[in-house]
């Protein structure tokens, strides 16, 4: 396995298999539903998942490094999250009104960050950013909103704006999607993450009107740079906006309070989902009481924010959270995650040092990613300009290598080992000599 | 209790968003089997919420249950299409009428946010039409205009609170529901404007009437205006193939969620293909792409659970024995009603129903502001304290496959005692008076 030299099965698929591809790209556009897209010629179709694995409909076993866009922090069907989920199960998933373990579970996040004095659950990451956002606008009678540049939270209309597109035309945002309500660019700010100058001028001149700032901590797997979280949570104290940090990526990944805890810097909401549960859909808003608050639909309607969904008490989430944060957090999953997510590093850094190809790794905890470039990156616009055509090709290569893994970031769980992150440099380095031979 | 203290301590207004109960009637649950909930005292409720309608078959279905723990042994999440997806996207494409094409996501509210960007994308147009008193999810369109404005004749963009964006006003116009003239009217000025009308077709509990969808179907044909059904609460319960199918009138565009995953968060958007393939990757960097992402949609569980639901929706007689058992609880209630002599009806369509206190038609939202339309809340919350789990804000009653005759003679006789009892009954004649 060590060493380099693999040479992967050429990638193919059975006739059956083709059948399902044509099916899924004739029912579902884009032949996707989900966070990931499929690279054209290399669509799979997914039959199970185990541990660090998903094997596609063929057999053919692929490790994974996307974990369903990151829920999946113990691996896919954890025997425990599954024995959660029977249990569960057995006394309904969903109810009206909130089940004891899910106001146990409140109690237990309320003691695990540093954040949060109250508690909402809802169903997606998009819906707790989206109750967050609104909640700062009523709390501060402000519209303006603003964002980091390449950061991701969600695909609300306040969400769809300068992610992956062009950087020009800062704070301007650009859309990302068409058929977004008019008038809401108005109300978006985009900044580069880590520049504490921009950030600075930009909320000086719109210090009366920012109702939030929101931002990835760690955003996508770029770490923030020693003292930007300071500055903006200092900005954000004396312009009387709401710092949210959206943790859906971060929160119970990092440490068991989260990026907030890793780094040291408290914001006023937060929204946590993903790994909260390891797979089954479940989010929170987190936060002050004077914030969270809002939410009480009996306040004046001046005062009032609107929170309502009907699978926001999913007992079933509660139930695999419980599960979840026993092993991430009594039992030291978490300290696991981190320590896998160096060697990762490690191996990456070694790996392409001795293909000497220039890159840089970055990431924190368990999230990594490898950029083509020489040039340090701190934001989105460094991303920008790394070489993302062979960043495109090379993700092709590890497909056919058998790696599974968006070109955003990578994800590692519980269940991978320094088996898969050997796996991983193996498929790199076939990857780029391949690539060099073209 | 020391759990209800904690529920209020950590918990905005001691709930998750949409009890609407009075302080001591917070519930905690302990469980749910069929069509019941019990709480944590062990105090059993017939349950006529059924998690807002999330559930149809019944709290803990069995086969439900055994297709979930099957399909969690196989992995939850991928982030790619998997087996289980693909059977669910086939099978909502043959049931449903006006569904050629599937996104999944995690909730109704997602759903309907996804048909409406797709229409305003489809169209580049700005406009929607909605109708006064929907609820279209959480988003500012989903949640605007619910509650009708006293203060003005005509149907106005209200917002239940400040937190969502400008332009709502400028972007959004309402209708009173089974208008036909309004509508019409309003097209014929605004119609090439207008990118989507977006109407639940069984609007809350107030049945179309006759013609009204035709004619929203036949206004949207001639303007080139995408119809929306929100089909979040009428999708599988009124039939198989939902509203659409029951009213015999198709969308372009459809969004579900609650039932179809029988108590497991998914939501789907179904439509017409030209209007759908605007969500395709292989359109990313287009002007007309329409971005839409879902880190939990279509999770195999919840695809699993929602196969397995459907399966058991579209065995022959399950819908004519829940409409019987629905009907048979209208039938109680306007017995019971009309032996203490109450001035009321009961709205919907099969297991949807709602109570209201006023014998005068009623046609769309307005006409449900009447004298007596916080009694129907007190009701409610009364019924609750009498042991039948109800939305006090909603005032909807939900009833699913599990519920018996007995259940439906409880519920009957406990909204009956609920207005004797508690003295309504003798507060209210009084406003009759």
């Amino acid at each position: 396995m060590m060493g380099g030299s693999i040479t992967p099965e050429p990638f193919t698929r059975s006739r059956a298999h083709d059948d399902l591809i044509h099916t899924a790209s004739t029912l579902i556009p884009g032949g996707t539903t989900t966070s990931a897209i499929p690279v054209p010629g290399l669509e799979f179709i997914i039959d199970r998942g185990e541990g660090a694995y998903v094997f596609d409909v063929d057999g053919r076993r692929f490790a994974d490094f996307f974990m369903g866009s990151g829920p999946l922090v113990l691996g896919h069907a954890n025997v425990r999250i599954r024995t959660a989920i029977e249990r569960a199960a057995s006394a309904g998933t969903t109810h009206q009104g909130l089940h004891r373990r899910t106001v146990e579970l409140a109690a237990r996040i309320v003691d695990l960050v540093p954040c949060a004095e109250q508690v909402r659950f809802c169903t997606s990451g998009t819906e707790a950013t989206l109750h967050a956002l609104r909640v700062a606008r009523v709390h501060t009678g402000r519209r303006k909103i603003l964002k980091f540049d390449g950061a991701y939270h969600g695909h609300h209309d306040l969400a769809v704006w300068s992610i992956g597109g062009d950087s020009n035309s800062l704070p301007s945002p650009t859309p990302e999607s068409a058929g977004v309500q008019h008038g809401v660019a108005e109300d978006i700010l985009v900044a580069p993450f880590n520049d504490t100058e921009f950030f600075r001028t930009i909320m000086d001149a719109y210090s009366e009107d920012v109702a939030a700032v929101i931002c990835e901590p760690l955003q996508r797997a770029i770490p923030p740079a020693p003292g930007f979280l300071e500055v903006v949570r200092e900005v954000c104290d004396r312009s009387g906006s709401v710092l949210i940090f959206d943790e859906i990526v971060t929160g119970f990944r990092l440490s068991p309070g989260g990026a907030q805890q890793r780094y040291g810097v408290t914001p006023d909401l937060a929204t946590v989902g993903k790994a909260i549960a390891a797979g089954v859909p479940y989010a929170a808003i987190l936060g002050k009481k004077q914030l969270m608050d809002h939410f009480d639909h009996r306040r004046a309607r001046e005062c009032l924010s609107f929170h309502c969904g009907t699978f926001s008490g999913y007992y079933l989430g509660a139930e695999c959270a419980h599960e979840t944060l026993d092993i991430l957090v009594n039992e030291g999953g978490i300290d696991r995650l981190n320590e896998l997510g160096e060697l990762a590093r490690d191996a990456a850094r070694s790996c392409f040092r001795d293909l000497k190809k220039d890159v840089q790794v970055c990431g924190d905890g368990s999230l990594f990613e490898v950029y083509f470039t020489n040039q340090k990156v701190c934001n989105q616009a460094d991303i920008r300009r790394s070489d993302q055509v062979y960043a495109k090709a090379f993700h092709r290569k590890l497909i056919e290598a058998g790696i599974y893994k968006s070109s955003v970031k990578a994800y590692l769980s519980l269940a991978h080992s320094q088996a898969e992150i050997d796996a991983y440099t193996d498929a790199c380095k076939w990857a780029v000599k391949t690539l060099a031979n073209r | 209790m020391h759990t209800l203290s904690k529920l209020r301590e950590l918990f905005p207004d001691g709930s998750n968003g949409e009890f609407g109960f009075p302080n001591d009637l917070n519930i905690i649950v302990e469980r749910g089997r069929g069509a019941h909930v019990w709480d944590a005292n062990g105090r059993r409720y017939v349950d006529c919420s059924l998690a807002f309608g999330a559930v149809l078959l019944g709290h803990a279905d069995e086969d439900v249950n055994s297709a979930v723990v099957r399909a969690a042994a196989a992995g939850d999440n991928f982030g790619l299409v998997s087996t289980e997806m693909l059977l669910l996207a086939e099978r909502l494409v043959s049931i449903i009428p006006c569904a050629e094409k599937v996104r999944f996501c995690t909730s109704g509210t997602e759903a309907m946010m996804y048909s409406i960007r797709l229409a305003r994308a489809a169209t580049g147009r700005p406009l929607i039409v909605k109708f006064e008193g929907a609820y279209h999810g959480a988003t500012d369109i989903g949640c605007a205009s619910l509650v009708p404005d006293p203060t003005s004749n005509a149907p106005a963009v209200t917002r239940l609170d400040r937190g969502g964006s400008p332009g709502l006003e400028a972007e959004l116009l309402v209708a009173p529901f089974n208008d036909k003239v309004f509508i019409e009217l309003l097209m014929a000025e605004r119609g090439d404007e207008v990118a989507a009308i977006v109407v639940e077709p069984l609007h809350r509990c107030i049945p179309p009437a006759p013609g009204f969808l035709e004619t929203l179907r036949a206004l949207c044909d001639h303007h080139s205006t995408v119809l929306i059904f929100d089909e979040v609460v009428t999708g599988f319960r009124l039939a198989l193939g939902g509203a659409q199918e029951y009213f015999g009138v198709t969308p372009d565009l459809a969004g579900y969620g609650k039932a179809l995953g029988n108590g497991y968060p998914i939501g789907a958007v179904v439509g017409k293909s030209e209007l759908m393939d605007l969500l395709g990757e292989n359109r990313l960097g287009r002007d007309d792409y329409v971005w839409s992402v879902s880190t939990g949609g279509g999770c195999t569980i919840a695809a699993g659970a929602a196969n397995i639901a459907i399966r058991r929706y579209s065995e022959a007689g399950f819908h004519s024995r829940l409409f019987a058992v629905s009907d048979e609880l209208r039938t109680l209630i306007d017995d019971r009603f009309g032996s203490i002599g109450v001035d009321a009806q009961v709205l919907g369509v099969g297991p949807l129903l709602q109570i209201v206190l006023s014998s005068h038609p009623i046609r769309n939202s307005r006409d449900m502001a009447h004298p007596l339309a916080a009694a129907e809340q007190q009701l409610m919350i009364e019924a609750v304290r009498g042991g039948v789990l109800v939305n006090p804000l909603g005032t909807k009653i939900y009833l699913s496959a599990a519920h018996s005759d007995d259940d439906i003679e409880f519920v009957a006789d406990t909204i009956a005692d609920a207005w004797t009892s508690t003295g309504l009954g003798a507060r209210t004649s009084k406003l009759h008076g």
